[in-house]
């Protein structure tokens, strides 16, 4: 089967849907899936094809032109858009709403599509049918949500018959290496909070706690992986609580330096104010690390509370302070949930398990047209 | 409205394109995305090339199955819409150039005309929303590429 796989956000940049993706369409193309993925050229020394594995990778300037509103690379995109669906004859489109760019999907009457949501949108009105999310939605043949969250956040204000063409595909991972993880080493505990340096994610939550746990543990470290607009702000705040040396900034780090900040990590922290999943908690779980996290989005789903790690209000720096300080109080308890949230992470989150729901979508909504691979 | 009424795209707020049969129009004073589809696409195509209401409607008619007195109504109530978006302005008098309007990217009118369906100018609000909520982040160093292929 042929299948058109869009995305905004592709490998080699880093985040949780980046990262899914590319594990995805490996994953799939070793299957016998015959992928294309197109995804956005943000800047022009970006190569506009390249190979990533078995998959063909083309770039199109589709943010560039939407931002910068300019006509001709919009029509340049499109166009390039249309030849690629003219080379590749898909089955299949599978696309990810990750922003405007799914405006530019073809139209390719007859192609069935997947239209794939990996977190809440809350400034967009899901109930219109026109607009560009209306567009997508309407087209879509298969609607799908990383978490029961996301899926129940859309259908509680999409049209009412979305619901029946509508499931959920969790997210999953395999763990980054063979045998029981490594405990986390000795010395000052180190939490670790991954994602975009935004104010969704919250990490000003985290760096608040941090300084409310100053006086009963006052070497405790914070790593935060990831960059974006909110760093600046998050250092001064972090200078003026008096914890700045003790917060790291570890801006983009690459899946193996993930993997080492999880093996050096003690708690995984997700505060985050809008999630659809939480993708670091579950490699935090593969790690044995148990998770502190905000009850936003999907986040109660990838931790089980009391089991893995705790869940706490979301905004709520004291409570998540306190959840913190249980867990460092209680090295035995935390290290229980940690096993416990890399059993379920195998069994629930597992990648064969997440390739074989795509695998099964795509042959019930391609399949009529591509045939089985 | 005058079946002789020309109007003219308002350069200074608006700019237009169309892709394959679709207009995409984009407000510069708001920023605002549009879209014209099917026979709305015909009509901008005809009304920013300077023609008469009169040609806009032949236009349409000799593409679509609808009766002229329908494809007129129509018409006229789009470049109205279209003028109070700022988009069009009403010219009047000559058109400013002499040249066919290019109807390269609109369906042929050969005679097979297709189901007709009441022209619409397509707002994107949420375009705005979609921008400024999850805006891409960017990446400034080709060195973050340093792990293709991993």
């Amino acid at each position: 089967m042929r299948v058109l796989f869009y995305v905004e956000c592709f490998w080699p940049q880093i985040g949780g849907l980046e990262v899914i993706s590319a594990k995805l369409v490996t994953a799939l193309a070793q299957r016998g899936y015959e992928l294309l993925v197109v995804t956005d050229r943000q800047y022009d020394w970006m190569p506009a094809q390249e190979r990533y594995g078995d998959v063909v990778v083309r770039r199109l300037p589709i943010s560039r032109a939407i931002n910068e509103r300019d006509l001709e690379l919009l029509a340049r995109s499109r166009r390039e858009m249309a030849e690629i669906v003219d080379e590749l004859h898909p089955d299949l489109l599978h696309a990810s709403f990750s922003g405007p760019g799914v405006w530019l999907l073809p139209k390719a009457p007859g192609l069935p599509q997947i239209l794939s949501f990996h977190g809440p949108w809350p400034t967009i009105d899901f109930s219109s049918t026109t607009g560009i999310f209306g567009r997508a939605l309407a087209r879509a043949d298969w609607v799908t949500g990383c978490s029961r969250y996301t899926i129940e956040y859309l259908l509680r204000t999409a049209p009412p018959e979305v619901a029946e063409r509508a499931s959920v595909v969790l997210h999953g991972l395999d763990p980054p290496s063979e045998g029981d993880p490594p405990e986390p080493p000795s010395g000052p505990p180190m939490l670790l909070c991954a994602g975009r340096l935004v104010f969704e994610k919250a990490m000003d939550v985290a760096i608040d706690a941090l300084a409310a746990l100053a006086d009963s543990h006052p070497h405790v470290r914070l790593v935060l992986a990831g960059d974006g607009p909110a760093r600046a702000e998050l250092a001064a705040q972090a200078h003026a609580l008096g914890v700045g040396e003790r917060v790291e900034f570890a801006g983009w780090v690459s899946p193996e330096a993930m993997h080492e900040l999880v093996t050096q990590s003690t708690i995984v922290l997700a505060p985050s104010r809008l999630e659809g999943f939480g993708l670091t908690v579950l490699e935090g779980a593969l790690m044995a690390r148990p998770a502190v996290v905000a009850d936003t989005g999907g986040l109660p789903e990838a931790v089980e509370d009391g089991a893995t790690g705790l869940v706490v209000p979301c905004g709520d720096v004291a409570a998540l302070a306190a959840a913190v300080r249980r867990l460092l109080d209680a090295p035995d308890l935390a290290r229980a949930m940690g096993r416990a949230g890399r059993r379920r992470a195998l069994r629930v989150f597992g990648a064969e398990r997440h390739v074989d729901d795509w695998d099964a979508l795509y042959q019930r909504v391609g399949g009529t047209r591509g045939g089985s691979n | 409205m005058d079946d002789a009424v020309r109007h003219r795209l308002n350069a200074g707020t608006a700019a237009g394109k169309v892709m394959e049969g679709e207009a995409i129009v984009i407000n510069a004073v708001n920023g605002r995305y549009y879209s014209l589809d099917e026979a709305a696409c015909v009509a901008w195509v005809h009304l920013v090339g300077g023609n008469t209401l009169s040609d806009v409607v032949t236009a349409i008619v000799a593409r679509y199955n609808v009766d002229a007195p329908v494809a007129r109504a129509d018409a006229v109530a789009l470049a109205q819409q279209l003028v109070e978006e700022d988009l069009l302005l009403v010219a009047g008098g000559e058109p400013a150039t002499q040249e066919p309007v290019d109807e390269s990217e609109l369906p042929p009118a050969d005679g097979r005309r297709a189901a007709y369906a009441t022209p619409e100018l397509v707002t994107f609000k949420d375009m705005e929303d979609l921008l400024a909520f999850d805006p891409p982040l960017p990446v400034t160093e080709p060195h973050d590429w340093e792990w293709r292929g991993q």
